[in-house]
C-alpha cells in the first residue's frame, strides 16, 4: 500500500496529519449544505445581459398569501420564485443553499418632517440641533441590521447630478448640537440641565411624533434614541406615540408636530418643487423663503434640464440653510430568488427592478417558457389603473399595460423609449404666453392585446381621459394646464401645456390604456362607470377569453380567484416578443439529386421554444425553380411533432430549391419558421445511363471484336492466298 | 292558557331585541360616521393619501357619500338603507358593500361554520364527559391540557401548525383555500378546497374547544350536583335515563344560549386565522377595512352581524321558552 | 323488617376519613315509626343515603349490614339495589325545596317516571292516572299533576314528594327533614298526613330531624344521634320523658316552650367533634356537664336503663 501511494510522507507523523487533513476534508463535504454557506448568485444572472425583447416565460402566477411569515415559508419550501427579505430575516435564509439574494438601494428616503411654525421647532437653531443629534450609522445598524445607507441631504445622492455635493451638512455630534443652541442664543443653565430659548423662557418641550410602538416598532426605537441623544445634552425630546391615521390627518391639517416617515420620492426630484415652495401641497413643513420659491420656480418651471439642475442646486443650498426635514436614510431592499431564477434586471445605480425584469426573467436551463411565481402581500382590491392605490394592484397591472418611456436600467435617470421611440421638448409662444410643446414619435408594430392597433389615439385618449375626470393618481399640474392635442398622423402626438417645465415630460408618462375600451361608454355606464367599474371582473366585448383589462404588455390577465390567486399569461403577438421564442424547425430529405418521377422524402420535426414537439404545426414544402414555386405540398402528421411528405418529382428537372415552411398557434399567437435547402433533378432518361453505357460499351465491345474478327479472317485468307503459289520450299 | 303566556313573553322579547338593535345601530352610526367625520375630521376624500385634491373635488367626494345632509336625515337614509339591503359603498372600491361581502361569504361561513359546528359538538361532548369523570385523572388532566392549550393565541398556534405541517412536513399547503390554479374537475375541486381547509380548521377547533368544554362541563357538574338528581337516583332510574331525562333537559338553556352567542361569529370571521392562512374571508376584510378608514364596509359588516346576534339570541329564547316551563309561565 | 347492625360508613376526603356512620344498629319493624334525631353534621342524614346506597364516589362502606327482609343491603350488587329495593320497597322523601324535584318537568310525570321505572307493561296513560290518585290520597288536587314544582306551596311540593314516595307502595318510607323548610302549621299538616298514611298503608316510617319536637309528635321509637353514633335509643315516651343520656336531656331543654314563665334560653355549649378526628372515649364528654374520667378514656355502649330503652352512657342508669 504504501509504495502504491507515491504521495504519502515517509515520515509517519506527517502522514498521520495529512490523513487527518483528508478526512477533515471529506467531513466537510459531507456537512449537509446548510452549513457551507450562503447560496450565490449563480453565474447566469451575474453576467446577464438585459435584452429589449421578451417574455421568456409563459405564466406569471400571483398567489395571494398575506401573512409575511407564511409567505416566507412558502418561498423557502420552494411554491415561490421570489420573496422579499425583511431585514431581520435575511439572516435565516442566507444559509439556504436554494436561495440567492440580490440587494439594492431604494428611492425612498426615511426622514424627520417638522412643523416649522409651531414652537419650539420653528427656532431654525432647535433643527439644527437636533440634526446634530441623529447618529444614522447607529440607526442603520441597530435597528435596520444594516440595510440602510445615511442621508444627510434633502436631496439624496441617489438623484446623481441633480444633487448638491456642497450643501452643508449636520453630522452627528453633541458638541455641534450644542453650538448651534448657544450660537444661536439660546442659553444652558447647568444647575438645572435646562435650556431657555433666546427670549429667556424655558425651552417647551420638543415632540417627535411616531405610530405606536406596536405598528412600527422601529420608529419608535429610532424617536428613543434621538431622545436619548436630546436628554444627554439637556434637551427636552419627548416622543407621542400616535395612530397613523390620526398623524396623516394631523400632518395634512398642519397640525402635527414633527414625525418620523417614509417619503417615496420618483427618479426624478419633481417632488421638490411641491415640498419647499411656499403653499407647495406638499409644504406640511410650512415654511416660505422668497428666494426659495424663486429659484424652485426656476428649477421647475423650464424645459432646459441644465438650466433646472442648476436651479435645484442653488435651491438645495437654501433648504440646508433652512432645514425643513431632517433627512435619515434610504434603505436597502433585500430581495430573494430561488437559485434556478436568472434575468433579473436591477436599475443602476439605486432604485429597484426595473420593468424590464418582466421581459428578461427566466428558469436557469429553460430559455423559454415556464412560470415566473411572484406573491402579493394584499389582494388587489381593484384592478382599475385610475383608483388602484396599493403597490400589489400597480405589480399586477405594471405587466398589462406599457408607458410611452422608461426608466433606463444602466442609469436610472436616463430615459429609455417604450411606446414612443423618440420625443421632443421646446418651448413656444402661443396666444401670448410660454408654452411647452412636446411631441412624440410612436412605435408602429405595436398592438393591444385584442388584436386592435396601438395608435396614437390612444394616447390621445388617456390624456384627456385624464383631463376631464382627474384621477387622483394620475391627475397633476399637466393635465390641467394641458391646451390642445394634435395627432396629424396614426404615430405621431403633440401636445401644448401652458407654462413651460420639463417635468410635464415625466407626469404625461401615464399607463396608456386602450380607447376603444375605456372610451366605450355604454359598456362603462354598464358597470358602473369608469370609477366603479374593475375591469378586470369584465369580459372583453368582442374577444373571447379576454377581459376588458387589456394592455400593449408582455402579460394578459388570464385568471384569478379573488382572494387567492392572479394568473397571467404571455401575449403571443406582444410587439417586442423574443426573436428567439419561436418554433424551430429540422428536416432530412432522403436525397439530394435524384431522377425524375422519383418521389422525394422530406421528413420534418417542429417543437416549440422550450423543446417540445409540436403536434399541431401546418407544415407545407414547395418547391422552387429559379424562385416561383413549382410543386407545393403539404406535409401530413406522423405523429409526436413529425411531419412528413413524399413529392413527385415528374416533371421538374434541374436544380430546384426545397423551401420549408412550418406554422403552429402557441398561446393565440401564430408563430412561423421556414428552412431551405436544394435538390438536383435529374432528366428521367438519365436514369438509364448506366445501362446505356453498358450498352455502349457492349456494342462498342462487340463491334470491335467482330471486326477484329474479321480482320483476323482477312489476313489469314491473304495469308494462305500468299502460301498456295509457291511451292513448300522443301 | 299555555300559549297566550307563551306569546305574550316571546313578544316582550321580540321587543327587548328590537331595542337592543335599535340602540346599537345608533351607538354605531355615532361612532362610525358622526366620530369620523364631525369630530375627527377624517372623510372618505381625506384616505386617497393625495394632498393634491382641490376642495371641489373633496366636495364631490363627500356627496357622493351623501356625507352633506343633516344628520338626523342621514341616519334616516342609513337605517332604511341597511334594511333594503344597501349596505353602502366602500371608500376604497367605491363597489357596493354588499357585492364585495356576497365574494366573501362562502369561504368565511363554510370554514367558520364548520369550525363552529366542530367545537360546540366536541367542546360540549367533552364537558359531558368531563363532568361525568369529574375528578378523575381523565379529568384533571385534560383540564390542564384545555386551560393551556385556550392560552395559546390563535396566530401563535395558527403559525406553529403552518411550519410544521405545511413547511417541515409538506403535509398541507401553506396559503389559500384551493389550489393555484385549481382543479377543473368538480370533485378533485372540493377535496382540494377541504385539503387547503384543514389546517384552519384545526386552528379554529383546537383554539376554541378548549373554552366550551371548560364551560360546559361547569354547566353539567352543577346540574349534576342539584337535589333533584338524588331524587331520581332514589327512584331508582339509571344512569342513563338520569342524564338524558332529567340532567339534559336542565342543561339545555344556558346551552342554547351558548349556541345562540357562537351563532354570529360564523358570518363575521376570524380575522387573525383567516390572515395567517391567506383565507379569503369577511374576518379579514372587516380587518383591513378598519386599518383603512373605509367606514360603510365597517358599518355594514358589523350591521349583519349585530342582525344575526339579535336574531340568533331570539331563537334561543324562543327555543329556551318552549324547553323551559319556568320561563313562559312565571 | 329492617335491622341495622354496625353499620359503618366513612368517607374518603384526602388522606383521612370522615367517620360519618361509626357502629350505628338498629331495627325497625313493621308499621313502626322511628324517628331519629341529632344536631347538623351527626350522620343522620348519610344514614338516609347509606340505608339506600346513594352515596357519592368518596364514601366506603367499611363493616356492618342493613338487613331487609332476610337480605343484606350492604352486599346486594347496585343493579338489583336499583330493581328491586329503590323506591319499590324503600322510598324516601326529601326537603320538599325547589330542587328536590325536577323543575322542568310536571309533577304527574315526575310520579309516573317512577311507575314505569319499576312495572313493565304499564302505559303512560295509566301511570299518569295512578300518579293523579295518589297525590289525591295526600290531599292535593288532581291539576297538580299537570303542574310544575314551581307553581306549587312549599307545602303542596311536600306533599307531592310524599305521593311520590308512596305511588310504589314501598314497605319502608324514609323521611328526611320533611318539615324544616316549611312553617308551624303546615308542619303539623305534614306530620299529621305522614302519620295517617303510615296507618291506611301500613308501612314503615323513619323520621330523621334536628327538631326533637317534630320527632316526638309522631315516633313510636326514638334513636338520638350524635358524632355518627346512636347514643340512645327506645320507645318514644321513655326517651322524651325520662331521656338517659346528658345529650338528650340537654336536647330537650333546650326547646323553647311556648307555656310557662319566660327563662333564659338553653344551649348546649360547644361544638360537634370533627368527624374525622373524633375525641377519645365518650365522644360527648368535651360537651357534658357530666363527664368523668373514664368518659374521657373508654367509649361506652349501649346498656339497657330499662326495657327497651337503650343508653351509651358510663352515668346511665341512675343518675340525672
Amino acid at each position: 500500500m504504501k509504495e502504491k501511494l507515491g504521495f504519502m510522507p515517509k515520515n509517519s507523523g506527517r502522514r498521520a496529519a495529512l490523513i487527518a487533513l483528508l478526512i477533515a476534508a471529506s467531513a466537510l463535504g459531507w456537512i449537509p449544505a446548510r452549513f457551507a454557506g450562503a447560496a450565490p448568485i449563480p453565474p447566469e444572472q451575474q453576467n446577464w445581459k438585459w435584452e429589449l425583447y421578451g417574455p421568456r416565460v409563459d405564466e406569471i402566477l400571483m398567489p395571494v398569501i398575506l401573512d409575511y411569515d407564511a409567505r416566507l415559508m412558502a418561498f423557502k419550501k420552494g411554491d415561490l420564485d421570489t420573496c422579499f427579505i425583511q431585514p431581520t430575516r435575511v439572516a435565516e435564509v442566507k444559509d439556504d443553499p436554494n436561495i440567492y439574494i440580490l440587494t439594492y438601494q431604494t428611492f425612498n428616503l426615511q426622514f424627520l418632517g417638522i412643523n416649522c411654525q409651531q414652537y419650539p421647532w420653528n427656532y431654525t437653531a432647535v433643527r439644527k440641533a437636533v440634526a446634530h443629534l441623529i447618529d444614522r450609522d447607529w440607526i442603520i445598524r441597530n435597528i435596520f441590521n444594516g440595510f440602510g445607507v445615511p442621508v444627510e441631504t434633502a436631496i439624496p445622492p441617489a438623484f446623481g447630478d441633480w444633487y448638491n455635493p456642497n450643501v452643508p451638512t449636520y453630522p452627528y455630534s453633541r458638541e455641534l448640537a450644542k453650538k448651534e443652541l448657544l450660537d444661536a442664543g439660546f442659553t444652558y443653565d447647568e444647575k438645572s440641565g435646562k435650556w431657555y430659548d433666546p427670549s429667556g423662557r424655558p425651552l417647551g418641550d420638543i415632540i417627535i411624533q411616531v405610530p405606536p410602538q406596536e405598528q412600527a416598532p422601529w420608529l419608535f426605537q429610532e424617536a428613543q434614541r434621538i431622545a436619548e441623544e436630546g436628554k444627554s445634552i439637556g434637551l427636552p425630546i419627548k416622543i407621542e406615540a400616535i395612530e397613523f391615521q390620526a398623524l396623516v390627518s394631523q400632518i395634512y391639517s398642519r397640525t402635527f408636530k414633527s414625525f418620523i416617515l417614509y417619503l417615496g420620492w420618483d427618479r426624478v426630484p419633481t417632488l421638490a418643487y411641491e415640498l419647499f415652495r411656499t403653499g407647495g401641497s406638499w409644504n406640511f413643513w410650512g415654511i416660505s423663503d422668497p428666494e426659495l420659491d424663486k429659484l424652485l420656480a426656476e428649477f421647475y418651471f423650464t424645459t432646459n434640464l441644465t438650466k433646472a439642475k442648476e436651479a435645484l442646486w442653488k435651491a438645495q443650498e437654501k433648504v440646508a440653510e433652512i432645514l425643513p426635514y431632517i433627512p435619515i436614510y434610504s434603505g436597502i431592499a433585500n430581495v430573494g430568488f430561488r437559485t434556478d431564477i436568472a434575468g433579473v434586471v436591477l436599475n443602476k445605480p439605486v432604485g429597484g427592478q426595473s420593468y424590464l425584469t418582466t421581459l428578461n426573467v427566466f428558469h436557469i436551463g429553460t430559455p423559454f417558457g415556464g412560470a415566473y411565481r411572484t406573491p402579493l402581500g394584499s389582494d388587489p382590491r381593484t384592478l382599475n389603473p385610475f383608483t388602484a392605490i396599493s403597490g400589489d394592484e400597480w405589480a399586477v397591472m405594471n405587466n398589462i399595460l406599457e408607458t410611452l418611456f422608461i426608466p433606463n436600467p444602466d442609469q436610472v435617470s436616463d430615459n429609455l423609449p417604450w411606446l414612443a421611440k423618440s420625443w421632443t421638448m421646446e418651448e413656444v409662444e402661443m396666444g401670448g404666453s410660454k408654452v411647452t410643446k412636446i411631441t412624440f414619435r410612436l412605435n408602429d408594430n405595436v398592438t393591444w392585446q385584442d388584436g386592435v392597433k396601438f395608435t396614437a389615439r390612444d394616447v390621445n385618449f388617456t390624456w384627456w381621459f385624464i383631463k376631464i375626470n382627474k384621477p387622483t393618481q394620475q391627475y397633476a399640474a399637466v393635465f390641467e394646464k394641458m391646451i390642445k392635442t394634435e395627432v396629424p398622423d396614426d404615430y405621431t402626438i403633440t401636445v401644448y401645456v401652458n407654462g413651460t417645465s420639463w417635468t410635464y415630460l415625466y407626469d404625461l408618462n401615464v399607463a396608456i390604456v386602450p380607447a376603444h375600451i375605456w372610451g366605450n361608454e355604454s359598456l362603462l355606464k354598464q358597470y358602473g362607470g369608469w370609477e366603479k367599474w374593475d375591469p378586470s371582473k369584465v369580459p372583453h366585448p368582442t374577444k373571447k377569453g379576454l377581459t376588458c383589462l387589456i394592455g400593449t404588455g408582455p402579460f394578459i390577465f388570464a385568471d384569478r380567484k379573488p382572494g387567492e390567486y392572479i394568473l397571467l399569461r404571455w401575449y403571443p403577438n406582444y410587439w417586442k416578443r423574443h426573436p428567439s421564442k419561436t418554433i424551430s424547425l429540422e428536416y432530412s430529405v432522403s436525397a439530394t439529386s435524384l431522377y425524375e418521377g422519383e418521389p422525394l422524402q422530406v421528413t420534418v420535426k417542429v417543437k416549440d421554444y422550450t423543446g417540445n414537439p409540436l403536434a399541431n404545426a401546418t407544415v407545407s414544402i414547395a418547391l422552387t425553380k429559379d424562385g416561383s414555386v413549382v410543386k407545393s405540398v403539404a406535409a401530413s402528421p406522423a405523429g409526436a411533432g413529425t411531419y412528413t411528405a413524399s413529392i413527385d418529382t415528374s416533371g421538374i428537372s434541374g436544380d430546384v430549391g426545397i423551401s420549408i415552411k412550418a406554422s403552429a398557434s402557441i398561446a393565440g399567437g401564430t408563430f412561423e419558421k421556414t428552412a431551405t435547402a436544394s435538390v438536383s433533378v435529374k432528366p428521367a432518361w438519365q436514369k438509364y445511363l448506366p445501362y446505356i453505357a453498358v450498352g455502349a460499351i457492349a456494342a462498342i465491345a462487340a463491334i470491335a471484336a467482330a471486326l477484329y474478327a474479321a480482320r483476323k479472317k482477312k489476313t489469314k485468307a491473304a495469308e494462305e492466298a500468299a502460301g498456295g503459289q509457291q511451292p513448300s520450299a522443301q | 292558557m299555555v300559549l297566550d303566556g307563551l306569546a305574550k313573553y316571546l313578544l316582550r322579547r321580540a321587543a327587548d331585541r328590537a331595542a337592543v338593535l335599535f340602540v346599537a345601530l345608533t351607538l354605531q352610526f355615532a361612532l362610525l360616521r358622526v366620530l369620523p367625520y364631525y369630530v375627527l375630521g377624517i372623510d372618505p376624500s381625506f384616505f386617497f393619501m393625495n394632498p393634491n385634491l382641490t376642495n371641489e373635488q373633496r366636495e364631490l367626494i363627500r356627496r357622493a357619500f351623501g356625507l352633506d345632509e343633516p344628520l338626523h336625515v342621514q341616519f334616516a337614509k342609513y337605517v332604511l338603507a341597511l334594511f333594503t339591503g344597501n349596505l353602502g359603498y366602500s371608500f376604497y372600491t367605491r363597489r357596493p358593500v354588499m357585492a364585495e361581502l356576497a365574494e366573501r361569504l362562502p369561504n368565511t361561513v363554510i370554514l367558520l361554520g364548520t369550525s363552529t359546528l366542530l367545537t360546540l359538538l366536541i367542546g360540549l361532548t367533552l364537558g359531558l364527559l368531563l363532568a361525568m369523570k369529574r375528578g378523575t385523572r381523565f379529568d384533571t388532566t385534560f383540564i390542564g391540557v384545555s386551560v393551556l392549550i385556550n392560552s395559546f393565541p390563535t396566530f401563535y398556534l395558527g403559525l406553529l401548525l403552518l411550519l410544521v405541517f405545511g413547511f417541515y412536513l409538506k403535509w398541507f399547503p401553506l396559503a389559500g383555500s384551493v389550489s393555484r390554479p385549481p382543479p377543473s374537475d368538480p370533485v378533485l375541486y372540493i377535496a382540494d378546497y377541504l385539503w387547503h381547509m384543514t389546517l384552519p380548521l384545526l386552528t379554529l377547533v383546537t383554539a376554541g374547544v378548549g373554552g366550551y368544554a371548560l364551560l360546559s362541563r361547569n354547566i353539567f357538574i352543577t346540574q349534576m350536583g342539584e337535589d333533584y338528581i338524588v331524587t331520581a337516583r332514589a327512584k331508582g332510574l339509571d344512569e342513563r335515563t338520569i342524564m338524558v331525562k332529567h340532567v339534559l333537559r336542565n342543561v339545555l338553556p344556558p346551552v342554547i344560549t351558548i349556541v345562540a352567542l357562537a351563532l354570529p361569529g360564523i358570518v363575521s370571521g376570524a380575522v387573525i386565522t383567516e390572515t395567517v392562512f391567506s383565507w379569503y374571508g369577511v374576518g379579514r376584510w372587516l380587518f383591513e377595512a378598519s386599518t383603512q378608514f373605509d367606514y360603510p364596509v365597517v358599518q355594514g359588516v358589523l350591521f349583519i352581524e349585530i342582525l344575526l346576534t339579535v336574531v340568533s339570541l331570539y331563537i334561543a329564547d324562543i327555543v329556551i321558552a318552549i324547553v323551559d316551563p319556568r320561563v313562559r309561565l312565571r | 323488617m329492617l335491622h341495622v347492625r354496625n353499620l359503618k360508613m366513612y368517607y374518603e376526603v384526602g388522606s383521612s376519613y370522615v367517620r360519618a356512620i361509626d357502629g350505628v344498629s338498629f331495627s325497625l319493624g313493621k308499621a313502626e315509626t322511628l324517628g331519629i334525631v341529632g344536631e347538623s353534621g351527626c350522620g343522620k342524614s348519610s344514614l338516609a343515603a347509606t340505608l339506600l346506597k346513594l352515596l357519592p364516589s368518596n364514601a366506603r362502606m367499611l363493616d356492618g349490614e342493613i338487613i331487609f327482609n332476610g337480605i343484606d343491603l350492604v352486599k346486594l350488587p347496585e343493579e338489583r339495589m336499583r330493581k328491586e329495593i329503590r323506591w319499590k320497597n324503600i322510598s324516601i322523601i326529601f326537603q320538599g325545596s325547589m330542587s328536590a324535584l325536577n323543575p322542568v318537568m310536571k309533577v304527574g310525570d315526575q310520579i309516573a317516571e317512577a311507575i314505569l321505572a319499576h312495572e313493565d307493561g304499564v302505559t303512560k296513560r295509566e301511570a299518569l292516572e295512578r300518579a293523579t290518585e295518589i297525590l289525591g290520597l295526600v290531599g292535593l288536587d288532581k291539576s297538580v299533576a299537570k303542574r310544575y314544582p314551581f307553581e306549587l306551596s312549599g307545602g303542596q311540593r311536600q306533599r307531592a314528594m310524599i305521593a311520590m314516595a308512596l305511588v310504589l307502595r314501598p314497605k319502608i318510607v324514609i323521611a328526611d327533614e320533611p318539615t324544616t323548610a316549611l312553617d308551624v302549621i303546615v308542619q303539623a299538616q305534614v306530620l299529621k298526613l305522614l302519620e295517617s298514611l303510615r296507618e291506611k298503608l301500613g308501612l314503615s316510617l323513619i323520621l330523621i330531624s334536628h327538631d326533637i319536637s317534630v320527632v316526638s309528635e309522631i315516633s313510636d321509637r326514638v334513636a338520638v344521634m350524635y358524632a355518627g353514633k346512636i347514643v340512645e335509643l327506645g320507645p318514644a315516651e321513655s326517651v322524651l320523658l325520662k331521656p338517659a343520656h346528658p345529650y338528650t336531656r340537654l336536647l330537650i331543654e333546650a326547646v323553647p316552650s311556648v307555656k310557662g314563665a319566660r327563662k333564659t334560653l338553653k344551649h348546649i355549649p360547644g361544638q360537634p367533634p370533627d368527624l374525622s378526628n373524633p375525641p377519645p372515649g365518650c365522644r360527648f364528654h368535651p360537651r357534658c356537664p357530666y363527664a368523668t374520667e373514664e368518659c374521657r378514656s373508654r367509649e361506652p355502649e349501649l346498656v339497657e336503663v330499662e326495657k327497651g330503652h337503650y343508653a351509651a352512657c358510663h352515668l346511665a342508669g341512675g343518675a340525672g
